[in-house]
């Protein structure tokens, strides 16, 4: 062959996936960074509940009820005299429960609804964004608290009903951008090797219509674990005994002049996970942001 | 009017290509139709480039799609070895395409960015079962050296390599299911100067080595001269000129073309300072309204009365020569076709 | 004749997240009244930022101009105060930008923003404005100008943009016209219309215009002179006449020699410029051209060379070559 083998790429990259140089510029950003430590432990707690809490949730001491910290209770007892150190570490399962499959359930809804939306445009495409117009005029609180009411008190009624809000947010993403993907070179170049429809679909347009998913995810993870602390703390979510930070924070809130840590500790745990998941959504949206990797000036 | 050709690979008779323009806030309603291709007929021989030249929005993009039928033309045939491509069911399309291919201008958008660029070559081969996973890393490697890049960056991601590099993989993609016709659709023009002519000797070898058919999409006439056997030249969604390169370069018929290759610069200080140069007056119409009779009258300096008023149809002049233009309507129709 | 512009050793630098490039690496020219010089180079060799520079138009983060001076008619433009350096933007030194679609303001009419720098500069009313502005877009051959001064830019056709852009820059007959490749958007029988335009501007008015463009067809055609750039660096700076007959620079021998020629029959193959343009953030040592030179030799690996004199007024910055 007469001609040059051009064996130097164009930048000295190693050969990294996608999803491997996303994790690092998400490390690389220091908020979501801190976001992310603060995932990995909460998600080690709820996994290590049986082992880190001292008690178990449901032990009652009745000697101590409503006690403040001491070396036996840590943070002190609640109301009938469960220790509240072990009560929140078991709670900080049912909250992630809560916040994670309420969210894999509203995006997998949302993002198949979305594809076909996108995917067939015309009649489909105009009823499916009508329905999700009509729920963008509902208050998400407020309709999420109807739902629960409606569907009666339980954790999975909490989930079903913020999936029921929630796939309306992915599935307008998701045809945004398909019908962004779907006009991009790469799409034609597909077809014009002689692809089916259906395959374009899933190894073309699906992949690069993710990224504001993947973000959207990690902020409705902090939105589900808000919500269902809203409704337990109306008394529709997890009944008892179970425990959750928002059902401890509503009983701790009976006692908020007496012992203020059973009120003040869930809240701040609330809070400490819902911007720990807006951290990472705001690290994720720079990362996969094309406009902010390594941008150089023009010649 | 059609330019019938027994030696003929791809044949596009009497093809349209219109586009809806919708308006209205609320309710989008089609309220004209743009003709981007109008009525073309044109024949692409067995193992030959033809060069498809014009400017910006003359069609020429579209007309190249309308032949590989990814966009669907309005009216008209286009025959692919015999076959006509509006006959056959979605599945059979699929399996033609397997043998003409396009390559494509933009080196950047049109790879999937999340897939490898080895990933990016084998689909195809998967695609029309000419290759199972395992083998299809050979072939790969094979079509990476064939088109001058090291098998060795097959697992890279396109964002890893420069315009050249990624252009020499869009090659690479559209060999790979073993096409015998190509849509070249501006190959070269996103291209630094330097890389372009890497790029244009290869497409030109492998026609050589492969028996390639070449559609040549560009706007440069220069870079049309060096790679077709034949040059047809577009102007607003009609062809008004076609005929053998050098023939054309060196003495064009239609005005369109005689301003064309006016226009282009050489880079050639002595050659520039003695050029005579013609210019076209003003702008491109617009498609959505082009003019009467022939559509470049309003900008042609050797207008008279017939242009303002009648359409010239694409005849024969000699040889091959094909034109549509007044100022030849006297001269003999020789040679056929 | 002293120079109306000098541009001595300008360095600009751009942050990006995998380090700095260095766009511009000491890039030094002189711009004389009446005559055309071009800048020519690929895509990433510093042609624009030089022009953006100039006029300290670079956006900063993330650019930086780290060194040089620009000066003209006294006053150094890179240390000039921020009221010293808009009374010469658009006033004295006019600058067209490469794409017509978004450097004119979409909610203001063709007539309000080429009459702009009147008002700006000249202090113009608004009407005496909007009347000098209908002769300047005939100047630039906009057909019924007085019908179109009140459209707004999505009325025109991309060439009738670069036309209003053009009358914008030539509104104050500024002493310099910075032309980033005005017509690079543009198709060939416009592309000659504008710059046979600019050409006129420079014969009637003396302006100085400096071209920056990667087509050389278009710089042997319009330029009185040239500087090739390559990695931030003028490799071979010559009059037009000089560069197309004695092309000195290997860099610009295998540009010439790679493009494909209107008015040659294309007989044998091309001989293309081997290997790929450099990485900016991984400049080589030595020359920057040196891995895709055909004559480097050790020492075009160590040591970048000078700009030298190898004839009347053509310089050339190759080891190799300048010895010949």
């Amino acid at each position: 062959m007469s001609e040059v083998v051009g064996a130097t790429p164009a930048r000295p990259a190693a050969g990294r996936s996608p999803l491997m140089s996303l994790v690092l510029a998400v490390g690389r950003h220091r908020l979501a960074s801190v976001g992310l430590v603060v995932v990995a432990l909460l998600s080690l707690v709820a996994l290590l509940a049986p082992l880190l809490a001292p008690y178990s949730p449901y032990e009652q001491d009745l000697y101590n009820v409503l006690s403040g910290p001491s070396p036996a209770h840590w943070l002190g007892t609640d109301n009938v005299g469960r220790d509240l150190l072990s009560r929140l570490i078991y709670g900080t399962r049912i909250s992630l429960f809560v916040g994670i499959v309420g969210t894999l359930l509203s995006a997998a809804v949302g993002v198949t609804v979305g594809l076909i939306a996108g995917a067939r445009g015309g009649l489909v495409d105009a009823i499916i964004m009508r329905i999700t117009d009509a729920f963008l005029c509902f208050p998400p609180l407020i309709f999420i608290l109807a739902m629960s009411a409606a569907l009666g008190p339980g954790i999975h009624n909490v989930i079903l009903s913020f999936a029921l809000f929630g796939w309306t947010g992915f599935a307008r993403i998701i045809r945004g951008q398909v019908l962004l993907v779907r006009e991009l070179p790469y799409v034609e170049a597909a077809r014009s090797i002689g692809m089916s429809p259906l395959r374009i679909m899933w190894r073309h347009i699906l992949p690069n219509t993710l990224a504001p998913i993947i973000v959207a995810v990690s902020i409705s993870i902090g939105l589900a674990i808000l919500v269902e602390s809203g409704v337990s703390f109306l008394g529709l979510g997890v009944q008892p005994p179970t425990a959750s930070w928002g059902k401890e924070l509503r009983v701790g809130f009976t006692y908020i002049e007496t012992v203020p840590l059973f009120s003040i500790v869930p809240g701040l745990l609330i809070a400490l996970a819902v911007i720990a998941f807006n951290f990472i959504g705001d690290g994720l949206r720079d990362a996969l942001d094309p406009r902010l990797r390594g941008a150089m000036g023009r010649s | 009017m059609a330019e019938p050709d027994d030696n003929a690979l791809v044949e596009a008779r009497n093809l349209r290509v219109e586009f809806p323009v919708l308006s209205g806030l609320l309710r989008r309603k089609q309220v004209a139709s743009v003709r981007a291709v109008d009525d073309v007929n044109l024949a692409v021989r067995r193992g030959e480039a033809l060069g498809l030249v014009g400017e910006s929005g003359c069609g020429k993009s579209t007309l190249g799609r309308a032949i590989l039928h990814l966009i669907r033309p309005t009216a008209g045939t286009v025959l692919f070895d015999g076959h006509a491509l509006d006959t056959l069911s979605e599945v059979a399309m699929r399996r033609h395409r397997r043998r003409m291919q396009m390559i494509f201008q933009d080196p950047y958008s049109s790879l999937n960015p999340r897939m490898t660029v080895g990933e990016a070559v084998a689909e195809p081969m998967l695609v029309h079962g000419l290759s199972d996973e395992g083998d299809s890393q050979e072939k790969v490697a094979d079509l990476f050296r064939t088109v001058g890049l090291d098998p060795r960056m097959m697992t890279r991601y396109p964002h890893e390599f420069s315009g050249g590099q990624r252009q020499r993989i869009g090659i690479a993609r559209a060999l790979a299911s073993e096409p015998d016709f190509i849509v070249c659709d501006e190959p070269v023009s996103a291209l630094d100067v330097s890389i372009q002519a890497q790029i244009i000797n290869l497409l030109e070898r492998l026609r050589g080595a492969l028996g390639l058919t070449y559609l040549f999409v560009a706007h440069d006439l220069a870079i049309v001269r060096h790679l077709s056997d034949r040059v047809a030249v577009m102007y607003l969604g009609q062809i008004v000129e076609i005929a053998p390169k050098d023939e054309i370069y060196a003495r064009p018929l239609h005005p369109y073309t005689q301003a064309l290759l006016s226009a282009a610069p050489i880079p050639d200080r002595a050659v520039e300072a003695r050029r005579q140069r013609t210019l076209l007056q003003g702008e491109i119409p617009s498609p959505l309204n082009p003019p009467t009779g022939c559509r470049l009258h309003p900008r042609c300096p050797k207008a008279h009365a017939t242009c303002r008023a009648v359409e010239p149809k694409l005849r024969q002049l000699d040889g091959q020569r094909w034109v549509a233009c007044h100022l030849y309507d006297d001269a003999p129709t020789t040679g056929g076709g | 004749m002293t120079a109306r512009l000098q541009v001595r050793d300008l360095v600009v630098e751009y942050r990006t997240r995998d380090g700095v490039v260095r766009a511009v690496n000491g890039i030094s020219f002189d711009l004389h009244r009446g005559e055309i010089l071009a800048l020519v180079g690929e895509s990433g060799c510093g042609k624009s930022a030089t022009a953006l520079a100039m006029l300290r138009l670079i956006p900063d983060p993330p650019g930086r101009i780290v060194g040089g001076e620009v000066l003209f008619d006294g006053l150094d433009l890179l240390k000039a105060d921020d009221a010293q350096i808009r009374a010469v933007r658009g006033n004295r030194i006019a600058m067209i930008f490469q794409e017509p679609m978004t450097s004119l303001n979409p909610v203001h009419t063709i007539g309000d923003q080429v009459g702009e720098p009147l008002r700006l500069h000249r202090r113009l009313t608004r009407p005496a404005a909007i009347a000098r502005s209908i002769a300047l877009l005939g100047t630039v051959n906009i057909p019924h100008a007085e019908a179109r001064i009140g459209d707004y830019p999505h009325q025109f056709s991309g060439g009738m943009r670069q036309r209003a852009m053009m009358a914008m820059g030539m509104a104050c007959v500024p002493d310099i016209i910075v032309a980033d490749e005005p017509t690079t958007a543009l198709d060939v029988t416009v592309q000659a219309q504008l710059l046979d335009l600019l050409k006129h501007q420079v014969d009637t008015h003396g302006t100085s215009i400096l071209l920056i463009t990667h087509n050389l067809g278009v710089v042997a055609r319009y330029a009185d002179r040239v500087n090739v750039i390559y990695a931030g660096r003028v490799v071979e700076a010559a009059s037009a006449d000089a560069l197309y007959a004695r092309p000195t620079h290997p860099y610009t021998i295998g540009l010439l020699r790679s493009v494909p020629r209107l008015d040659q029959p294309a007989t044998e193959t091309l001989a293309p410029i081997e290997g790929q343009p450099p990485d900016p953030l991984d400049l080589p040592a030595g020359c920057p051209f040196h891995p895709r030179c055909p004559l480097a030799t050790a020492q075009c690996r160590r040591e970048p060379p000078p700009l030298r004199a190898v004839g009347d007024a053509h310089h050339v910055a190759c080891w190799v070559a300048a010895h010949g």
